[in-house]
């Protein structure tokens, strides 16, 4: 239990003057400083209200003229597709023979050319003839050059087959 | 409270006050109002109109420069007494270069020899304290009355006024090392 008559400040026995029985702050002041500083606060209370307001504005003009530029841009257009050039021999005789005679003034290279674009053609599904297309991709290997053997990333199943298959 | 709770909660009185919650600043407005009137009344020798125009001024910087109140480096009424100092040692600037104002008590040169003085140290800490505890503090010490009578003229118990007296005077000496060792 402390002593009740201990002094309010160790080695202080006298407290001095009117330090602890000053006057008390006037109400009045206390109330009309409060309410001066409060309307302050508010203010700047308002202020950023205004400033948040107008940051979301910019934002939002912002990505409208985005969004409207956007719109205003062209859109790109797909690439056209380029005409596919026509073979020059846009139908396939049904027998894949008649070719070769087409063909016997023509060199060894321009005949292989031609008997492996016959052959992709015969494959191809508007014709779906695999027979033909094997007559003409065997003809095209005899005439072929050696490096012809070599499978090529265009090669289709069946050309790829028929070069694995020669010795 | 303790350092570690005041400089947390005094911390988020700031950011709120800083987002313009006007309850937050009645909370710190309400802490220092009393110290920094005591701090200023005395600093203007009493004078209740120049007092009144100081805290003015103080108050204003107070709350426009607020974010530059920083909770770990000292409490908020040490911070707003440090704002009265300055306010207080221009306007003694002031007075001594245009010679006006030379009244009776005039505003006292902060940082003279005799600043801070006791007097105005305890005058400061018992403003920081809440109600009850500035009435039986002053009941003791300032008219010298003993327990059972503080006890008789409050109409409670020796025990309630003993204890009550004790908090008190923890109290007081808290506040009072607080300012001891401001600047």
């Amino acid at each position: 239990m402390t002593d009740p008559n201990e002094p309010l400040i160790e080695g202080l026995d006298d407290v001095p003057g009117d330090a602890l029985d000053g006057p008390d702050a006037p109400d009045e002041l206390r109330a009309s400083l409060l309410a001066r500083t409060t309307g302050m606060v508010r203010a700047r209370r308002r202020r950023r209200h205004a400033l948040r307001a107008a940051a979301a504005v910019l934002i939002f003009a912002a990505g409208a003229a985005t969004g409207q530029s956007l719109r205003a841009d062209p859109a790109p257009t797909a690439p056209t597709p380029r005409p596919v050039a026509k073979k020059s021999e846009d139908t396939l005789p049904t027998n894949p023979e008649v070719l070769v005679a087409r063909l016997a003034e023509a060199t060894p290279d321009e005949r292989a050319r031609a008997m492996r674009d016959a052959g992709d053609r015969y494959l191809d599904p508007a014709h779906a003839d695999p027979a033909a297309a094997l007559y003409c991709y065997q003809r095209h290997l005899a005439e072929a050059t050696e490096t012809s053997d070599v499978v090529g990333v265009d090669d289709g199943w069946l050309l790829t087959y028929l070069k694995l298959q020669t010795p | 409270m303790d350092a570690e709770d005041r400089t947390s909660w005094e911390a988020t009185l700031r950011r709120a006050v800083l987002d313009g919650d006007e309850t937050a600043w009645r909370a710190l407005y309400d802490r220092a109002f009393d110290p920094l009137w005591v701090f200023v009344h005395r600093r203007c020798g009493g004078d209740a109109a120049w007092t009144e125009e100081i805290l003015q001024e103080c108050w204003t910087i107070v709350v426009r420069r607020l974010r530059w109140f920083d909770p770990a480096r000292g409490s908020f009424v040490s911070w707003v007494r440090g704002v009265a100092r300055n306010v207080l040692r221009n306007e003694w600037r002031r007075t001594r270069r245009e010679g006006e104002r030379q009244v009776a008590a005039p505003v006292r040169e902060p940082g003279s020899g005799s600043d801070p003085d006791l007097g105005e140290q305890i005058a400061v800490a018992m403003a920081s304290l809440p109600g009850p505890y500035r009435d039986v503090l002053r009941a003791k010490y300032q008219d010298d009355l003993t327990v059972a009578e503080i006890a008789n003229r409050s109409h409670k118990t020796t025990k309630a006024i003993e204890s009550l007296l004790t908090r008190a005077r923890t109290a007081f000496r808290g506040a009072y090392r607080r300012i001891e060792g401001e600047p």
